[in-house]
């Protein structure tokens, strides 16, 4: 094809205006432009400072501050990258390519550096520290945190979560995949989002409608109103204060996790399911494979790299899991876990070392998992 | 000591909201009709509910509940008897852990909990319940028609909570009676939480705004029900709402129902004898005062022996952590500058309710 691509011809054609080398205006505008341009960057920064004072400011609209932000701020970026590319090349040109992504993807380094990195090395230090961060302490906090019921106590439930939690989302997500696989168009997209829409929820907000299933009042303090002791009453059972069953009441709120997660695995795991090639089921179904045997030697073999995705991707939100038990026991009765623990540590005791050290463990257990799903990404591009 | 006094002789912050604690509330009907007599001490207050309980009637309700705060209703008896059995000064002794938490005399004020706690049909759904019934629930039964329960020992701000109660009818809530925490031993007390008023932007309008806001007159409108939605300084936000000034200057006729009335005349007496003592539970490091000790009083219901609850919460109080958190406390606040101390040591702090709180206490356990 001889077709040249649009737009290249406007390009080209577009009128450019000759800069003589030499040749200088000096004509009343151009010194107007001249003196414009030496002010353009103080009057920019001038700007910003008063646009700085302007969004601080308690008493203002706050329509017309979200707007100079958005302003400022968008503008402010997009001229800055702008004046960089001028720069950049401005450049002779190898020394321009070697310098540019620099200048691109430099400032996102460095503002990451000291946001994520920067606090990262901080936390370790702060880990061998003690309780008001000025004074080296050692091992000593990691050696609480592995001898003191409260801390083992904390990584026991963490533990039984990272394990059970993805399990159970995964299992149930990949069971609803399939078999919504099997139902008509409309009525698959219908229970596929009725199953996804707790995925919309934030933590806080579900743990919230938890309480409301798990609420207990004792006999004599009123009706049910938690909908699991109403159930339980209304078949002339005795009401249970769900979140006070030792070992249990970790189950409990495990199952709240799983209500959000399972949506989003069952998701990715259905269009998964929906990619294993006609060909290889029907071949498969010819040789006399049973639905089952299917399921189990083709479709399970063919997604698996999903599955461990999905997994993964589970298992590390759990590990993380704060703010449900944080809403629902406060770490009460038994079933705190490490990053409740962490927070709990670190701001309501003030207890800044061992806040860290269960910042690091938490660090490094989930280490191994990334690295495994790097590995895992790693191989697969390179067989694409 | 003042409320809001540092040990270092500067005022950080001014009581504003203080909520009275030493109280019971008690259904004054039934009281009426069955002649019960108002306990005037804890033996007294253990032979009626004994009393009660022969009537074929239940005398106590309690509940220890309150989400990631369990445990904080349970604390304040174990205070309220504490300071009755031993006086003040080992109350200061004991929450400074001058005397270990397992010290006898704990254990003591916990048996003597134990006496209505775990006296046979005292208390509403059994001991057992007390840790599960939310402390909002727990007036609920007074209003229950013949009442579930007829006595609530709970902080002055309990009676909030009574329109939520499901029974609750309209003026049923002066049916409902005080007295105060019966005496031990002879000993009276006042005991009581509180929060603190901060300045921490130092400018000369805001402090002259508290200032202003703190005068007996503003708070005076504050202590009236409707003064809770009062501009300009929007009071505590929530009208209909019930609380106690921290101004001792208030006239007692500023509140607007018999209770309050009786609350404020209650602390004004115990500001005058000093017997007015800060929630210990508040004064202990957050890991026992906010944790071990909610959650011990919680097992301790359930069926946990005195020793091994005591035992536990003393073998969770942390080591130097006092020391260290004062010197952080320092290493932020500093020597006082204007920002942070609230207003000059000359100023209205002095006037203010005394106990024996110089932290920032946070909620109102």
């Amino acid at each position: 094809m001889t077709t040249p691509p649009i737009g290249r011809e406007e390009v080209t054609a577009a009128p450019t205006v000759p800069v003589e080398e030499g040749a200088k205006d000096n004509s009343f505008l151009a010194w107007i432009l001249r003196i414009l341009s030496a002010l353009v960057v103080p009057a920019v920064l001038v700007l910003f400072f008063f646009a700085f004072e302007f969004l601080q400011r308690r008493d203002t609209n706050k329509l017309v501050q979200i707007g100079t932000a958005l302003v400022v701020g968008v503008l402010g970026v997009w001229v800055l990258y702008w004046g960089m590319d001028r720069l950049v090349s401005a450049l002779p040109a190898r020394t321009g390519a070697g310098v540019r992504p620099f200048a691109f993807a430099g400032p996102a380094m460095v503002l990451l550096g000291f946001y994520l990195v920067y606090p990262a090395v901080n936390t370790f230090i702060l880990s061998f520290q003690n309780d008001a961060g000025d004074a080296f302490v050692g091992l000593a906090n990691f050696q609480r945190i592995f001898t003191e019921t409260t801390y083992l106590v904390a990584i026991r439930n963490s533990v039984g979560w990272a394990l059970l939690v993805p399990a159970a989302a995964v299992g149930i997500g990949l069971y609803f995949a399939t078999l919504a696989d099997r139902l008509p168009r409309r009525s698959e997209a219908t229970a596929k989002s009725l199953l996804f829409l707790p995925m919309a929820i934030s933590f806080v907000g579900a743990s919230v409608v938890w309480t409301f299933i798990y609420r207990f009042r004792p006999e004599g303090f009123g009706e049910q109103i938690g909908i699991l002791n109403a159930i339980v009453t209304g078949f002339g059972g005795e009401a249970v204060d769900w979140l006070a069953v030792p070992l249990w009441n970790n189950l409990f709120l495990m199952v709240i996790l799983v209500w959000l997660q399972t949506g989003f695995a069952m998701v990715i795991l259905s269009s998964a399911i929906k990619a294993v090639p006609e060909e290889i089921v029907e071949a498969s179904r010819i040789d006399g494979a049973n639905e089952w045997q299917v399921f189990r030697r083709i479709v399970i073999p063919s997604i698996s790299s999903t599955i461990v995705v999905v997994w993964t991707t589970i298992l590390i939100t759990t590990w993380k899991v704060f703010d449900i038990v944080y809403v629902m026991t406060g770490g009460r009765e038994g079933t705190s876990v490490v990053a409740q623990q962490m927070v709990a540590e670190f701001f309501t005791f003030n207890n800044d070392g061992i806040g860290a050290a269960l910042a690091v463990v938490l660090f490094i257990a989930v280490v191994p998992i990334l690295v495994i799903n790097v590995k895992r990404f790693r191989a697969q591009e390179a067989t694409r | 000591m003042d409320l809001g006094l540092c040990a270092d002789g500067n005022h950080y912050g001014i009581p504003w909201f203080p909520n009275f604690k030493s109280v019971v509330f008690y259904h004054a009907p039934t009281f009426e009709e069955n002649g019960y007599a108002i306990p005037g001490t804890y033996e007294e207050m253990v032979a009626l509910s004994e009393q009660i309980v022969a009537d074929g009637l239940t005398p106590w309700c309690f509940g220890f509940e309150s989400g990631t705060a369990s445990g904080w209703p349970g604390t304040d008896w174990i205070e309220d008897i504490y300071v009755r059995q031993q006086g003040s000064e080992k109350y200061a002794q004991w929450y400074n852990h001058e005397i270990p938490f397992n010290d006898p005399s704990v254990a003591q004020a916990f048996d003597t909990l134990g006496e209505i706690m775990f006296g046979e049909g005292f208390v509403l759904g059994g001991a057992e319940a007390v840790g599960g019934t939310f402390f909002e629930d727990s007036p609920g039964p007074l209003f229950d028609d013949p009442p579930g329960c007829l006595m609530l020992k709970q902080g002055s701000f309990a009676s909030n909570f009574f329109t939520q109660a499901a029974g609750f009818e309209e003026g049923e809530g002066d049916e409902i009676g005080v007295f105060a925490f019966p005496t031990i031993d002879g000993n009276t007390g006042a005991m009581g939480g509180g929060d603190t008023l901060i300045v921490f932007d130092g400018s000369e309008e805001n402090v002259a705004a508290v200032k202003d806001w703190i005068t007996p007159d503003w708070q005076c409108t504050l202590a009236s029900e409707t003064g809770g939605g009062v501009a300009p300084y929007g009071g505590h936000g929530v009208a209909g709402v019930e609380r106690l000034p921290g101004n001792k200057d208030v006239d007692v006729n500023c509140y607007e129902t018999d209770r309050s009335k009786v609350f404020a005349e209650a602390i004004k007496t115990a500001l005058a004898e000093n017997t007015f003592v800060f929630d210990a539970s508040d004064l202990m490091p957050p890991e026992v005062g906010q944790r071990t000790f909610w959650d011990g009083v919680i097992s301790w219901t359930r069926g946990a022996s005195t020793q091994e609850v005591v035992d536990t919460v003393e073998a969770s109080w942390p080591a130097d952590r006092v020391s260290t958190r004062l010197r952080r406390m320092r290493g932020v606040v500093g020597t006082p500058t204007p920002p942070l101390s609230c207003l000059e040591p000359t100023s209205p702090c002095p006037d203010w309710v005394a106990s024996g709180s110089h932290r920032h206490v946070e909620g109102r356990s």
